[in-house]
Formats: C-alpha cells, structure tokens, sequence
C-alpha cells in the first residue's frame, strides 16, 4: 500500500513540476535523424526512409499532388542516403565495419527533405506551406582498438564459419544413407583426416587435427544424443550440424552476436555533423525564394572502449532566421520577437551505476534577438537587437525501479526566459512509466 | 534453418576452361565456400571466404558429372537486411540466393552444378 502512495505522490509531484518546462536538455541540441524536418519544427510519427533510388522515386510520387498548377509533395517527411540505395556496391566488410574519414563521411551521408503546410509565410504551393532540406553525416566513428577488435571478431567468424562450410561438405560427400549415428560420425572423422590440409589452413595446427577429429566427435556424439533411433536419414545428420552444432560448439551464433554489438554500440570517439535550411518562395516566383530558417549541428562525443559507465557529448549547434524575410512578409509586430538566432553549445557525462544514471549537462547560450527594423528615407535600414548570453546547468539522476518505471530528478538552473521574469530554478521529479513493451516471453529470440 | 539447394546445369565446348565466382551483392555479408569435384582424391578442393573466383581448368574431365559448391552467408548488419550472393560460372551468371534475415540469417546455400558439352 506504501508502494502505491508513493507512486501516486510521485505522478502528483511530476504534473505539478511540468510548469517548469523551459529548459532545453543537451539530448535535444544534438543532431535531429531528419535535421529537414526538425527546421520545420515538425514531429511526424512517421519518416519514410526508403532504402533504393527506385523506393524513392515511388515515395516522392505518392506525395505528389496537383493544386494551382504546382508539383511539390505535400507534408512529406523524407530521409535518403544515396550510398546504400545503389545496387552492387564495391565495399568490403572492413569498409564496412571500421571505415575511414572520407569512407564515414560518404557511408554516413543522408539527405532529408520535408514539407510542411503550417510554416509562418504562405505562398502558392500551399497555405502556410514550405519545404526544407537538410543534410547529415558522420565524420569519425569508434577508436582504433574498437576497430582492431571488430576485424579480430571478423577474422575469427570467417574462420569458424568455414570450418563449419568444410564439415558440411565432408558430411554431404558421406556415402551412407540412412546412416547409423556412429557410422557417421566414423565417416566424418576420417573424411576430415584425410581433409587435414584444408583444416591447416584454417589455423588448426598440424599435429592438432587428431585433438580436433576427437572433441568434434565426442560432441557430435553428445549431440546425436537426441535422436531416439540409432539409423537416421543423412539429412537429419546435416540438419543438425548445420543448425545446433554450428551454432552451439563452433559459436556462430554467439560471435555474430557480438559482432553485431559491436557494431551497434560504437565506443570511442564519434563526430556528426547536420545542416538543413527551410526554403520558402513568398511572392510566389520560382526565381525569388528566400531562406527563412536554417541551423547547423556539429556534435563529437566519446565513450572509452570497454567502459559502459561513462560516456561525455558535447554539442554546439546554431538556429538562424531571416530577420529581413519575415518583416518584410509577415507584417506582425510583435510575432518578429520570437525568430531569435541561438547559438548553443554544451557538455554532457553521464556516469552508470548499475540501475542509477547521474548527468551533469552544462551549456551556454548566445542570443541575437532583432527588435525593430526601419528602413530610412536614404534607404538605408536600421535594425535594434539585443545580445544576450546564457548559462544553464542542470544535474540529473535517474534510477530505474523496473525494466518499465523510470524514476527521474533534475536540479539546477535553466536559461534565464528573455522577455518575462520567471524563475530559472530547475527541481523536477519525474516517473517514466512504459507501457506494452513486449516481455521476454512473447520474443523468439532465437529469430 | 533450410537448406537451401538449386540445380544448375551449364554447357561447355570441350577444351574450355572452368572458372567459379561468387560476388556479395549486398554489403555486409560475410561468405564461406567450398567445391567438391567429384572423383578427386580430396574431397574438398576449393575453400575460399567471401567474395572471389576459383580456377577449376580444362573441363574435360567434369563432363556428365556433377559439381557441388556448399555456403554459409552470414548478415553482419544490425538491420532486416539482406543476404544476396551471385554465382557465376565463367562470368555468366547462373544463380542469384537471396533472402532478408528475418527470413534466414545465416543460409546455407548448396548448387549441385552438373556439367555438359555442346
């Protein structure tokens, strides 16, 4: 009953605090997957990421839609890269796994586009409509025994997995059929025996063929346990050893795994970089189109090999806005005030205990907010703006009650708000509960 | 975990010269290979790893056998991505495997290739 009241206290304390929600986290200043269509401050539920150059043109061509003799896709939230949608690549698996600078850089480059019909300045291509395209891509990735690690893993999988392709082979140039199991086990043996040279050269020493014939044997023994008959179809025999066998004694399965988590989880030194800019055409002319936002990310971060508690990002991002091309199109005093150029910059660690995280994020902020802008009867123009720089610092503990319920705490201060005197005091508890993840028991791991 | 096995057959002018290649079609595949002649005294006789091509010679003596290549494609990628391999023999294609991990992540792959003349 305790557990309850405090749970509830807890949901009572996370709403109470969300009236505090003006600050920005340093997770929110790094690279957007879609930089296009975060320019267009859209949050869509759906980013089409089609995977060939023929899936793109289909995904264009379903956005497409006709209105006042116009052709641009219509609420379309798109991210491409060019390097994995074409066919036949001449790319190795150590090109693959452990590029280097330029290879990163062409691997990792994306495109995305998007449109949106609620931008600030309407034109003929819709209402309030506007499109922006953006660019993203990563520079360095992992450290160099991170990769001197993925390419031993890679050696060692090629290694087993063609010793697993030559015993299958033996197996299959076995001549009995049905077989007995100890027949079989005999006939591979000696297959594999006067095969020794193959297994040489796979690193299996000379005068270690015979250990190996008698520990695959005896495991093959082991395995061959769970047939009930003692005669069994040859393919039963190859279906075992192609599956539990190599999976279980030669570690397949497991050594892809790894491989793969290595893969995954990139240590060491990683740096991104983002660029996108909204494009609007506010007099509807093709020849006279404006860019009313843009922003740049450049984000390096690092995680020492081997080490899963510590991690440390850095951030540096900036917003950008027209100033010129929303006095001139907007005509609303005072929504002028919200486009503000932002050039943000921050630190993050982050350090893991077990089921506790602590952060502590430090970041700056520099403002160049323009007030007015007059145009004079020499025609010369005068814009009034405010400087302002920013400091923010926030530590965060977080701690995870069950796989689900995670139990959150921030404090600190947050970024002074410009125009209004609010505090700038950060204490927040917070409860993220989730919902219908799917339990160990409802996955197929093995799939 | 199939099997998977295809039945090939090519045709030859005596004299000419047999070569076999295998070409990762998708990235991030990793391959194993290996060829049984039949009536040789080792049974396997051409193991190779990922991409590449063997030289198997004067044909003569394979024809109206059978010859049998065995792989083992593993997906290295984290993603429902697919496994593509392209065999050729003497530059010509004559059998593309294909199939998304979901479906297969590591197939095995067997072509009984049997050989003929003109």
């Amino acid at each position: 009953m305790i557990k309850y009241n405090l749970i509830f206290l807890l949901i009572i304390v996370n709403f109470v605090c969300r009236s505090q929600e003006k600050k920005t986290f340093i997770s929110e200043l790094t690279p957007p997957s879609s930089p296009a269509i975060t320019i267009l401050g859209l949050q869509p539920n759906i980013i089409s990421r089609p995977k060939s150059w023929s899936a793109l043109q289909t995904n264009i061509l379903n956005n497409i839609e006709g209105k006042n003799n116009s052709f641009i896709p219509k609420n379309i939230a798109l991210e491409f890269s060019p390097f994995f949608a074409k066919s036949n690549k001449l790319i190795s698996n150590e090109e693959f796994l452990t590029p280097s600078i330029a290879q990163s850089l062409i691997h990792n480059f994306s495109i995305s586009i998007g449109s949106a019909e609620n931008f600030i300045i309407p034109d003929s291509i819709g209402e309030n409509s506007a499109i922006a395209l953006g660019i993203r891509t990563m520079i360095w990735e992992g450290t160099k025994s991170e990769k001197a690690k993925l390419l031993k893993t890679l050696n060692e999988l090629n290694i087993i997995s063609s010793i697993g392709t030559n015993l299958f082979a033996l197996a299959d140039d076995i001549e009995c059929d049905p077989c007995s199991k100890n027949e079989f086990i005999e006939d591979l043996a000696s297959q594999i025996k006067v095969e020794s040279k193959q297994f040489t050269k796979l690193g299996i020493k000379e005068n270690e063929v015979e250990i190996f014939v008698d520990i695959l044997s005896a495991k093959l023994h082991e395995f061959l346990q769970t047939f009930e008959t003692d005669i069994n179809p040859k393919e039963e025999y190859l279906d075992i050893l192609d599956n539990d066998f190599g999976d279980t004694f030669l570690n397949l399965d497991n050594l892809l795994l790894s491989l793969e988590e290595l893969q995954a989880n990139r240590k060491g030194f990683k740096l991104e970089i983002a660029f996108a800019m909204a494009i609007d055409f506010p007099t509807n002319n093709f020849e006279f189109s404006m860019i009313p936002k843009y922003g740049f990310w450049l984000t390096p971060s690092y995680q020492p090999f081997d080490s899963e508690w510590f991690e440390i990002l850095g951030v540096i991002r900036y917003m950008g806005h027209n100033y010129n091309h929303y006095k001139q199109f907007l005509n609303e005093e005072n929504e002028l005030f919200s486009f503000t150029n932002s050039f943000d910059y921050g630190i993050k660690t982050d350090f893991k205990f077990n089921k506790l995280k602590a952060s502590l994020e430090l970041s700056g902020r520099r403002l160049k907010r323009n007030l007015s802008m007059t145009t004079n009867e020499d025609n010369t123009t005068t814009t009034i703006s405010k400087k302002n720089n920013d400091i923010q610092y926030i530590g965060t503990l977080s701690y995870n009650l069950t796989n689900n319920v995670v139990l959150t705490y921030n404090f600190g201060k947050q970024f002074d708000t410009p125009i209004t005197t609010e505090n700038n005091l950060v204490s927040l508890f917070g409860l993220n509960i989730g919902f219908g993840t799917p339990s160990q028991k409802n996955l197929d791991l093995k799939k | 975990m199939a099997i998977y096995t295809y039945e090939r057959e090519v045709t030859f002018r005596s004299g000419d010269n047999l070569k076999i290649t295998v070409k990762h079609v998708e990235v991030a595949t990793a391959s194993t290979h290996a060829i049984n002649l039949p009536d040789t005294s080792n049974a396997i006789d051409f193991p190779f790893t990922n991409e590449g091509s063997v030289d198997i010679g004067n044909v003569n003596k394979l024809i109206g056998k059978t010859i049998k290549i065995y792989s083992k494609a593993l997906n290295l990628n984290n993603n429902d991505e697919t496994v593509e391999l392209a065999y050729l023999v003497n530059d010509n294609e004559i059998l593309r495997h294909k199939n998304l991990k979901s479906e297969d992540k590591s197939p095995r792959i067997k072509i009984n290739l049997s050989i003929q003349t003109k």
